[in-house]
């Protein structure tokens, strides 16, 4: 008899669960926040926060548990790699789930999510601000161009943590050792010729390294750009797929070549991790990635500290605008409880803060722990102002255009992306076929005409071609 | 006696109604839900598109052939699918066999040994992965790399260059174990008189392993190679952890594709599409081997 009851009962559960959770997860519209937001003083909140595993949100996680000090407020932190948190939080806001009270996210998804109720706005909660405090955060002095990439008609739905476009780095050591120069502004050709040159497998030096592994915003970063600088794109006006083009062939190749011919034994394993590692060990010549990792190389334990050069993003057939721009954002959860989101809100703008930025320069006075490109104060700092990096990287960020990725007129906007919502999935499929084909399981011809086919679905599916 | 004997029976299945609620509920609701889910038009990224029902259009997706000079990405990712786990399950079952054997002899420490074949098997599979992903055959800091440049070649990436042959390499390391567990239970359970009457009779080993043991131990081969396929063909994790499905879609399996339409790709009627025909090819091939194993065993 108590078995039976058990055996019903688990029954019950059971089904409670399975129905919880196939409950349709098409998200409501986010509500607006209530004028009256709970105070600070609320009963004890837990909130729970995934960042990703770069040197500074890594940097942002120490500095919450020592510093961050809210009443009643405990701030769970989990650092997860940057694929992971991708699928993970992007699951999250489909379903409406609540494991996560901020989205740790870039322009790409802030746009969509925002559009898609997924995201909390943030001009109430700014309202709510004590003037004081408002005026310490300082708006303003945001980078615009950041802030833009995170706005919808001019509402934020999420603040920039910290920036990036992309450049060149190169080891200067190894450049004289060889007696070779790097141009300010070179192209791929010059430097795919000045890899070659530096690349010496009998002493394990790596001519130049770049991100390998598949995944769009892994492998798939620096090749779009590549793209765009050979004067490639991926839709026409009427967005049919445009994949099959002299253009795009010759930056697939040019990938394919400088990483066979120059490149990382494991090609297909590097992630930036394992290319700041072999950058950061002496024994890479060239990398080109992102603006933000530049202090990783120039941090304490690296062996290049101070011996490395930096050059704008390569151009080819596009002379400007041939680098990305990516952000990584706090933004709401809308689903979480208000006194939540009140204190997730607390968090971001203090992680956002010009003091945040002075602490993590105290913190470590090379820079590496120091959120770039969110704030242009923090390039005020006297220990900022002086790493050899601060000018190129300034100079980068001016050079972006988010809205003109191409030579050619485009039907979508981004710069090592397209953004649409889509595009994870086909650009992460690009990136595969693009994997195969420099290892040579395919052929070139193989990988364009997939690639091709995987646009041309995702056109047709999303209702883009009319 | 007789009457209440009777009401008894009429009774019974009142008892076996939650049990039968309780696996109902586990494992057929999700599966109905998921076939009902493959006839959807239904991506998760884009709410602004409305839930529309499609037929079998999510079907047609994976298995229409638009033109004949190339082969559909579903189609080499079933190839792959077969290949990964008929090679696996055949080293597996030969290997662990061999293992066995070895191991029913009553030497010293025979224990010892036994327990220590059996540790890959209780080693989480993603851990697996990375273990064997990082420590031993990344080419610059792992073993693979250090030894080989020791002894003066150039270790090559074999996680890029041979995904598939390392993947079968790591289910047969992973799932060998099981197979000597299961195969050594039934070479114990072969009666000590027959053993000796082998003896008498003057069998040399390989008569009498192969004309005698094996077929004795067919019925334990069996529930071995069964398993073992239900096991490995759903085996995710340890694709994920090293290779990730590359290069390209060379190491896809069927569920790692499933996996990467439903959390890449946010596509619920494609990935519900998917995971059904995996089930289905799945159960037929379960019948086939079961059917071909007795026909062959009598």
């Amino acid at each position: 008899m108590k078995k039976k009851l058990w055996s019903t009962m688990m029954g019950a559960v059971i089904t409670a669960l399975v129905l919880a959770a196939c409950a349709s997860p098409a998200p409501a519209p986010a509500a607006e926040p209530a004028a009256d937001v709970p105070a600070a003083e609320a009963p004890a909140q837990t909130i729970n926060i995934a960042l990703a595993n770069n040197p500074i949100s890594q940097a942002l996680s120490k500095l919450a548990k020592e510093k961050y000090k809210a009443a009643g407020v405990t701030v769970n932190i989990a650092v997860l790699p940057e694929n992971d948190l991708r699928q993970k939080l992007t699951t999250e806001a489909s379903t409406g789930g609540t494991s996560y009270d901020m989205f740790f996210i870039g322009p790409y998804e802030a746009a969509s999510w925002a559009k898609n109720g997924w995201l909390e706005n943030l001009e109430p909660y700014f309202k709510a601000m004590p003037a004081g405090e408002l005026a310490a955060y300082d708006r303003p002095d945001l980078i615009q161009g950041m802030v833009g990439s995170l706005a919808v008609d001019g509402q934020s739905f999420a603040l920039p943590f910290y920036g990036e476009s992309s450049f060149i780095m190169y080891n200067k050591d190894l450049f004289a050792a060889k007696g070779l120069t790097m141009p300010d502004e070179p192209t791929w050709d010059q430097i795919y010729e000045l890899a070659k040159k530096i690349n010496d497998p009998a002493n394990g030096i790596v001519g130049m390294t770049m991100r390998g592994a598949p995944g769009w915003g892994m492998s798939g970063a620096p090749f779009v750009t590549i793209v765009n600088a050979f004067g490639g794109k991926f839709y026409d006006m009427n967005w049919n797929a445009t994949v099959d083009t002299p253009e795009q062939r010759a930056a697939w190749a040019m990938y394919k070549n400088i990483l066979r011919d120059a490149g990382q034994p494991d090609i297909l394993s590097y992630t930036y991790n394992e290319c700041i590692a072999l950058m950061q060990s002496g024994k890479a010549g060239i990398y080109y990635d992102a603006t933000s990792i530049a202090p990783a190389l120039e941090g304490a334990e690296s062996k290049v500290q101070g011996k490395v050069g930096y050059a704008m993003a390569p151009h080819q057939k596009m002379t400007t605008n041939t680098s990305w721009l990516w952000n990584w954002a706090m933004g709401i959860n809308p689903k979480s409880s208000d006194a939540k989101k009140k204190a997730t809100f607390d968090f971001m703008v203090w992680a956002t803060s010009k003091e945040y930025a002075k602490m993590s320069v105290d913190l470590d006075p090379t820079g590496s722990s120091t959120p770039p490109a969110a704030r242009t104060s923090t390039y005020a700092l006297p220990a900022y102002s002086k790493t050899p990096y601060a000018a190129m990287t300034v100079k980068a960020l001016k050079a972006m255009d988010f809205t003109k990725p191409t030579i050619d007129p485009v039907p979508y906007v981004g710069l090592q992306y397209i953004a649409i919502p889509e595009f994870a999935d086909a650009g992460t499929q690009m990136t595969q076929f693009l994997a195969d084909y420099v290892v040579d399981k395919i052929t070139l011809d193989e990988a364009i005409k997939k690639t091709n086919d995987v646009f041309n679905q995702v056109a047709i599916d999303g209702g883009y071609r009319k | 006696m007789n009457r209440s004997e009777t009401s008894k029976k009429k009774n019974d299945w009142l008892f076996i109604l939650p049990a039968i609620f309780v696996v109902a509920v586990m494992t057929q609701i999700p599966f109905l839900l998921t076939v009902v889910y493959s006839t959807l038009r239904w991506n998760l990224a884009r709410p602004d598109i409305p839930i529309v029902f499609s037929g079998i259009d999510n079907y047609l997706f994976f298995l229409k052939i638009s033109d004949f000079t190339a082969v559909p990405e579903f189609y080499s990712i079933v190839l792959q699918t077969i290949t990964v786990t008929v090679v696996a399950l055949m080293i597996c079952t030969v290997i662990g066999f061999l293992f066995s054997i070895l191991l029913d002899h009553p030497i010293p420490g025979v224990n010892i040994a036994r327990t220590l074949i059996m540790g890959p098997f209780f080693v989480m599979s993603t851990v697996t992965g990375v273990i064997w992903k990082t420590t031993i055959l990344n080419t610059t800091f792992g073993w693979y790399g250090v030894l080989a440049k020791a002894v003066g070649l150039a270790p090559v990436d074999l996680l890029s260059y041979y995904p598939l042959p390392v993947i079968i390499f790591l289910f047969c390391w992973q799932w060998i174990p099981f197979f000597v567990l299961i195969m050594l239970a039934g070479l114990q359970g072969i009666s000590g008189e027959l053993v000796d009457s082998m003896r008498i009779d003057g069998l040399k080993w390989w008569q009498s392993t192969f004309w005698v043991k094996l077929p004795l131990i067919m019925n334990h081969i069996r529930v071995a190679v069964m398993l073992g396929l239900v096991f490995i063909v759903k085996e995710f994790g340890l694709i994920l952890v090293t290779t990730a499905g590359g290069p390209g879609t060379r190491s896809y399996t069927l569920p790692y594709q499933v996996y990467m339409q439903i959390f890449s790709a946010s596509n619920v009627g494609r990935a519900g599409a998917l995971a059904t025909m995996t089930v289905v090819l799945t159960l037929i091939a379960v019948n086939f081997v079961s059917k071909s194993m007795k026909k062959n065993n009598l």
